[in-house]
């Protein structure tokens, strides 16, 4: 295998539970709800996936287990932000708090496990392909799905009625009221999605990534894919080259420090969150006229009656 | 429907409101009101703010249950539970702000509407069917623009469509012109006029422009505090009869005449530059005079840059380039500036931008002068018995309803809220005024009294800069007009030969 064919696999791996966090989380700012426990729901989605893979033996189960707790995370964020009209910013925070200690008390008991790695797929002729084969067809089931996920949420945002409905909430929720639809529960579907695709996310890292569980192992991972979010402009498409561009970084400056490059490690370390916050400063210096952002994005939304 | 029912009559709708009674707790919204739109009528529904207008028609569509009396739906009384069943009768209503999602298109939007959408959109073929449905309108939209992009106007006409869509054969429009400029307006209603008139279209229109309610309307019904105060066929009525019924036996302040001579130069603006808050150019190389004595009017349509104008010479936003001078000196809104000038502020929404809404009307009256004798010894040791007593005159004097000078300003109405910021800014000299929309939302009693203020502020030698969206307004009171658009001063008329339509014109950039 060589050294290109290592880092494109070694990249698609960093980017999967980016792109899967910044999906749900897309769904969610669509519907005019931010999210900032996205760090919280992951970490949480990380210890009970090791968990229920280590269990069961079973790492769909494991993706299952990550899954129920990312949407039981963002249950609680729903009941405060939608039920009760809590300030969405404080809730995320407050989720991203309880989701780090909550992964320390539930992960505590599998520090030190080990379980074995979600498998990748293997076509016969296909797989065996010089340099594209093991990229393309060899994979494993979670990159396949992401990039499924996308599509699918891109589908619906622009080619379903209920898409349509979703982006009406986060763009203006009083005239989605005013003709009738139901702003609070379209918005804790989205809520939820979010919160399921983040426990996903969090659950791949245990599954796919490295075979073992430690406190804290999301490492930011949350607060990148916000930014991936903000980064594509709400759109699906871009949130893939969004995605992939941030896992290269990740892999590059791993690469870079095994090369010696004379820059303090700490630093490289540091560079996928400072390009974070390039992109971020980028993205606002350029967007000068009409912000793209829903414009119910992150309000309050009471009904009236 | 309940089966068996004869089901109700083809073409346009009429609508009866019975003797409705509507209350708030104690409050009495409605008292006995009686209103008649006949099938295939344009109806106007007159008064003033408070008068019960929307509480009205709020009943009507559901969203409101009349405490006593009936609506009657082409002939036949009707319970109403909710807007659904409102528009299940084919009833429809515009409303005031506008309802389309802005970050959406044309299509979209119109889509979105209706409830019998498929599970997945079939764009092609809707966006065929909306063509059709398009080319037997009277007014044109872009399907495929953002709502964000199009005029005011065509905003205003894609909600009518919207209703059109939905085959609404009875129309409510609350306040449809607020957002347009005079040949925007006239050409929208025109169109609805000539719907009316072909038949298939009842028209139910709030509004306050005599103007409108003259050309348009057949009929009118005018409301004042919760009771029917008249109605009848427009032919029969003049504007003068009209606004008696709308004002009643209240006695408003008569507006001094326009005299005195023009001074020096007050307030100098050369090219000066603001951005808004979305980092756009708001305002661009705006230079004026305006010189003691005079009141200078700057009209346009909502957005064209007014309202970060204003903010700049009030010090809430900076400029980004040019200069302001008062009186010859540069000028950067500091507090001591305003005083040293004697300039004086009338904002828009004066509650949120001239008032500390929690603290209390004396407290708000003060504010210019607090920290001076003598209210306060040495700037620092207030005198409470000083500000209530500077208050208590003021209160009289400027006839502002409050229970005392302890309230929270934020419990009084509209009205009083301006007349407490009045009482402040011009109770001492005023050798600079800039007011914007300083009546907006406001009676006729206030509107008086607040008119007069600034023309007595203008005899007496200051130099007016006045900001408003209401073309009456301006050319009643300016002596120079401006129009505003896209940030710049595309227009000067002296307002006394200003021609309405040419001033339309610029407030639309033709």
């Amino acid at each position: 295998m060589g050294l290109i064919e290592a880092i494109i696999l070694a990249v698609l791996a960093a980017s999967t539970p980016l792109l899967l966090a910044a999906t749900g989380e897309l769904v969610t700012e669509r519907a005019g709800v931010l999210n900032l426990g996205v760090e919280g729901m992951m970490i949480v989605g990380a210890a009970c996936g090791f968990g229920g893979a280590w269990l069961s033996g079973s790492v769909i189960i494991g993706a299952l287990c990550g899954i129920g707790a990312g949407v039981l995370m963002s249950l609680i964020f729903a009941l405060m932000t939608l039920g009760l009209a809590v300030n969405q910013v404080a809730t995320g925070l407050a989720l991203t708090i309880l989701g780090v200690g909550l992964s320390g008390l539930i992960g505590s008991r599998f520090v030190g496990e080990k379980i074995s790695l979600a498998p990748h797929l293997y076509i016969p002729g296909l797989t065996d392909i010089p340099l594209v084969g093991r990229i393309l067809f060899g994979e494993d089931a979670f990159v396949y799905l992401s990039l499924a996920l996308v599509i699918g949420v891109w589908f619906f945002l622009y080619k379903t009625r209920t898409g349509l409905i979703l982006r009406a909430a986060g763009d203006n929720h009083t005239s989605a009221r005013a003709l009738g639809y139901p702003v609070l529960r379209i918005r804790m579907f989205a809520v939820m999605f979010g919160g399921a695709c983040a426990g996903l996310a969090g659950a791949y890292l245990p599954l796919a990534y490295t075979p073992f569980f430690i406190p804290g192992m999301t490492a930011g991972r949350g607060w990148i894919a916000l930014a991936l979010v903000v980064f594509a402009s709400w759109l699906p498409g871009r949130l893939v080259i969004g995605a992939y561009l941030f896992g290269a970084v990740t892999i590059l400056q791993l690469h870079a420090q095994g090369w010696g490059v004379g820059v303090p490690s700490q630093l490289m370390s540091a560079l996928p969150y400072l390009a974070t916050i390039i992109v971020l400063v980028l993205i606002s210096r350029a967007r000068t006229g009409g912000s793209t952002a829903p414009a119910a994005l992150g309000t309050v939304f009471v009904p009236d009656r | 429907m309940i089966i068996g029912e004869t089901p109700l009559p083809e073409g346009p709708l009429g609508v009866d409101a019975v003797a409705v009674t509507m209350k708030f707790g104690d409050f009495l919204a409605l008292d006995n009101v009686a209103l008649k739109v006949r099938p295939g009528s344009f109806h106007a529904l007159l008064g003033e703010n408070g008068a019960g207008k929307s509480t009205l028609v709020k009943c009507i569509m559901g969203y409101y249950h009349a405490t006593e009396g009936d609506i009657l739906v082409g002939g036949r009384e009707q319970a109403i539970a909710n807007p659904k069943d409102a528009h299940a009768l084919g009833l429809g209503m515009v409303y005031q702000h506008f309802t389309l999602v802005p970050a959406m298109t044309v299509a979209e939007n119109l889509v979105l509407a209706r409830d019998d959408v498929p599970a997945v959109v079939n764009w092609a073929r809707e966006k065929q069917e909306l063509e059709a449905f398009l080319a037997r309108m009277p007014f044109k939209v872009p399907l495929n623009a953002r709502v964000s992009d199009i005029s005011a106007g065509e905003r205003q006409k894609c909600e009518i469509l919207k209703q059109l869509y939905l085959k609404r054969r009875f129309l409510i429009l609350d306040e449809p012109t607020s957002v347009l400029t005079p040949g925007e307006a006239d050409e929208v209603l025109g169109m609805l006029r000539d719907m009316v008139v072909n038949g298939g279209l009842t028209i139910l229109m709030i509004t306050h422009k005599f103007r409108e309610v003259m050309a348009f309307a057949d009929e009118v019904t005018i409301l004042r505090r919760g009771k029917l105060a008249g109605n009848g066929k427009v032919a029969d009525l003049t504007p003068d009869s009209m606004a008696r019924m709308m004002i009643g036996a209240e006695e408003l302040t008569v507006q001094p005449p326009r005299v005195g001579q023009l001074g020096e130069a007050r307030l100098e603006l050369s090219k000066l530059c603001a951005i808004d808050d979305a980092g756009a150019v708001a305002v661009h190389d705006v230079s004026l005079t305006v010189r003691g004595g005079e009141i200078v009017g700057i009209a346009g349509v909502s957005g064209n840059g007014q309202r970060q104008l204003v903010e700049v010479l009030a010090g809430q936003r900076e400029a980004e380039s040019g200069e302001v001078r008062v009186r010859g000196d540069l000028y950067s809104a500091s507090r001591e500036e305003m005083r040293r000038h004697r300039m004086s502020l009338l904002p828009e929404e004066p509650l949120k931008n001239a008032c500390v809404g929690g603290m209390s009307v004396a407290d708000n009256i003060a504010f210019r002068e607090f920290d001076r004798a003598p209210f306060a010894t040495r700037g620092w040791w207030l005198n409470r018995s000083a500000f209530r007593k500077d208050a208590e005159r003021k209160i009289g004097l400027y006839k502002i309803k409050t229970r005392s000078p302890d309230t929270p300003i934020s419990a009084l109405s509209g009205g009083n809220v301006q007349r407490a910021v009045l009482a402040r800014e011009l109770g001492g000299e005023v050798e600079v005024l800039i007011a914007a929309n300083p009546c907006f939302g406001l009676d006729f009693a206030a509107v008086a009294q607040i008119h007069a203020e600034i023309m007595a502020a203008r005899n007496r030698g200051a130099a007016v800069l006045l900001v408003s969206e209401d073309l009456d307004e301006l050319l009643e009171l300016s002596d120079r007009l401006v129009v505003m658009f896209h940030g710049q001063f595309v227009h000067e008329a002296r307002a006394s030969e200003a021609d309405l339509t040419e001033i339309g014109r610029h407030m639309a950039g033709h």
